[in-house]
Order: C-alpha cells, then sequence, then structure tokens
C-alpha cells in the first residue's frame, strides 16, 4: 500500500467524520499534501487543529517514513464551499 | 520580489557563541551545563521573533524553511533563527519544546505558533502581521 493510501486510511479510521484527502505533492510518495474537513475543527485555533491531525500522523513522521506534509484543516461548512468555488475535481 | 528588501533584519545564532552574526542584541552565552530543552527555551525567547530552520536565512537547506523565511522576511521585522541541522540535540529538544514533530518552526514571544502550513495560512489571511506585532484578533 503506498504511503498516500496508508496516511488517507489512517486519518479516516482516526477522524470517523472526516473528508480526508490525500495527495503525493513530488511523486515520490513521501510529501504529501492532506486536507482534512472536520467539524471537531469548530472553534479551535488553527494551532490545535493541526495538533490533532499531526498527532494521528507522529509515528509515520518520527520513522521519515513520511519526509513531509502539507496541512490544510477545514470545516465540512467550508470544505462544502471550497468544493463550489473550485468545483468537482 | 526583492529578497534584499532594506526592512528585513535577519539575525542568526548558532549554536556556537563565536559564530553569532548580524547586528542584534548579542545572544548570552549558553551555559555549557544547560540541558537542550533549556537551551532551546532561552533561544526561542531571545526574540520576540524566533525561528527554527534547517539551513540559514543565507541558504535555507529545505523549501518549507525558504518558504518560511520568505513570509518572514516580507514582515520587515527583526528575528532570529537557528539551525537544527547543525545540533541534532536542539533538534531533538525543538520537536520536544514545541511538541511539533517537523520543522520550520516559528516562535512570537516564546510562543509557538506553528510551521509552514500554519504561517503561509495566516500571512494569507493577514493574521501574522497583527500576531507578530501583538495586536489581538478581530
Amino acid at each position: 500500500m503506498s504511503r498516500v493510501q496508508n496516511v488517507q486510511e489512517l486519518l479516516a479510521a482516526r477522524m470517523p467524520d472526516a473528508i480526508v484527502e490525500v495527495r503525493d505533492m513530488t511523486g515520490t510518495d513521501d510529501h504529501l499534501a492532506v486536507l482534512v474537513a472536520s467539524d471537531i475543527f469548530i472553534g479551535k485555533p488553527l494551532l490545535d487543529q493541526h495538533r490533532l491531525v499531526m498527532s494521528h500522523l507522529q509515528q509515520q513522521l518520527d520513522t521519515a517514513e513520511v519526509h513531509a506534509v502539507r496541512l490544510k484543516t477545514v470545516t465540512l461548512d467550508s470544505y462544502h464551499e471550497r468544493q463550489l468555488k473550485e468545483g468537482p475535481r | 520580489m526583492n529578497d534584499e528588501s532594506p526592512r528585513a533584519h535577519p539575525f542568526r545564532i548558532a549554536s556556537h557563541p563565536a559564530a553569532v552574526t548580524g547586528n542584534s542584541q548579542p545572544v548570552r552565552e549558553p551555559d555549557p551545563h544547560a540541558s537542550p530543552l533549556e537551551r532551546v527555551e532561552r533561544m526561542v525567547g531571545s526574540a520576540d521573533l524566533f525561528l527554527f530552520i534547517k539551513g540559514t536565512p543565507e541558504e535555507p537547506l529545505c523549501g518549507f524553511s525558504a518558504n518560511v523565511l520568505r513570509i518572514i522576511d516580507s514582515l520587515g521585522v527583526p528575528y532570529k533563527t537557528f539551525d537544527v541541522l547543525s545540533d541534532e540535540s536542539i533538534r531533538v529538544a525543538g520537536k520536544e519544546y514545541s511538541a511539533w514533530p517537523t520543522f520550520p518552526q516559528v516562535y512570537v514571544r516564546g510562543e509557538f505558533i506553528g510551521g509552514n502550513d500554519i504561517v503561509s495560512e495566516l500571512a494569507a489571511e493577514g493574521g501574522l502581521r497583527q500576531l507578530v506585532e501583538g495586536h489581538e484578533h478581530g
């Protein structure tokens, strides 16, 4: 299983309400762009939102299995707004 | 883009006092008996704006560090940096101190505010300058 799939499934399992999108930024499967949309982020400072997601990826980052993660966290409402603006991918 | 902005005054502190550069107030000589965590705490408190990066402002060795430096430079306020690749004990202690797994790491008045993603997002939304200048969020 690729790391993209691995991270995707891990986050989806740990954050059941979330929409998770993982993308390979460099084609090397170790620089990942991660978008997580969840209402668990509502009212939380950005740093706390990122800490929450990163805590699930701690092991992959510690072992340098994943070298870098570009993370974007949004609420479900703003996720759907983005979808409307950007159109389906 | 003009990287030679006269408003930007990057300073650097290094693991060895002799390597301190720039015209900031000299960093107090580290206590040789201080633990890495104590050294981290002193470093992040040594400037209102402090960055742990990979490489130096002149020669960042990671794209994310380069990006954060570009954003911070654009604020035109003085800051200090430390190259975590130059000292493995600080690299380890820096992650522990912030409870954050990656570098770069940005501190404002001793408080960890985030890495590349958060700083980029704050900058895009205009909140970074407010944070650095000490205004409350609107």
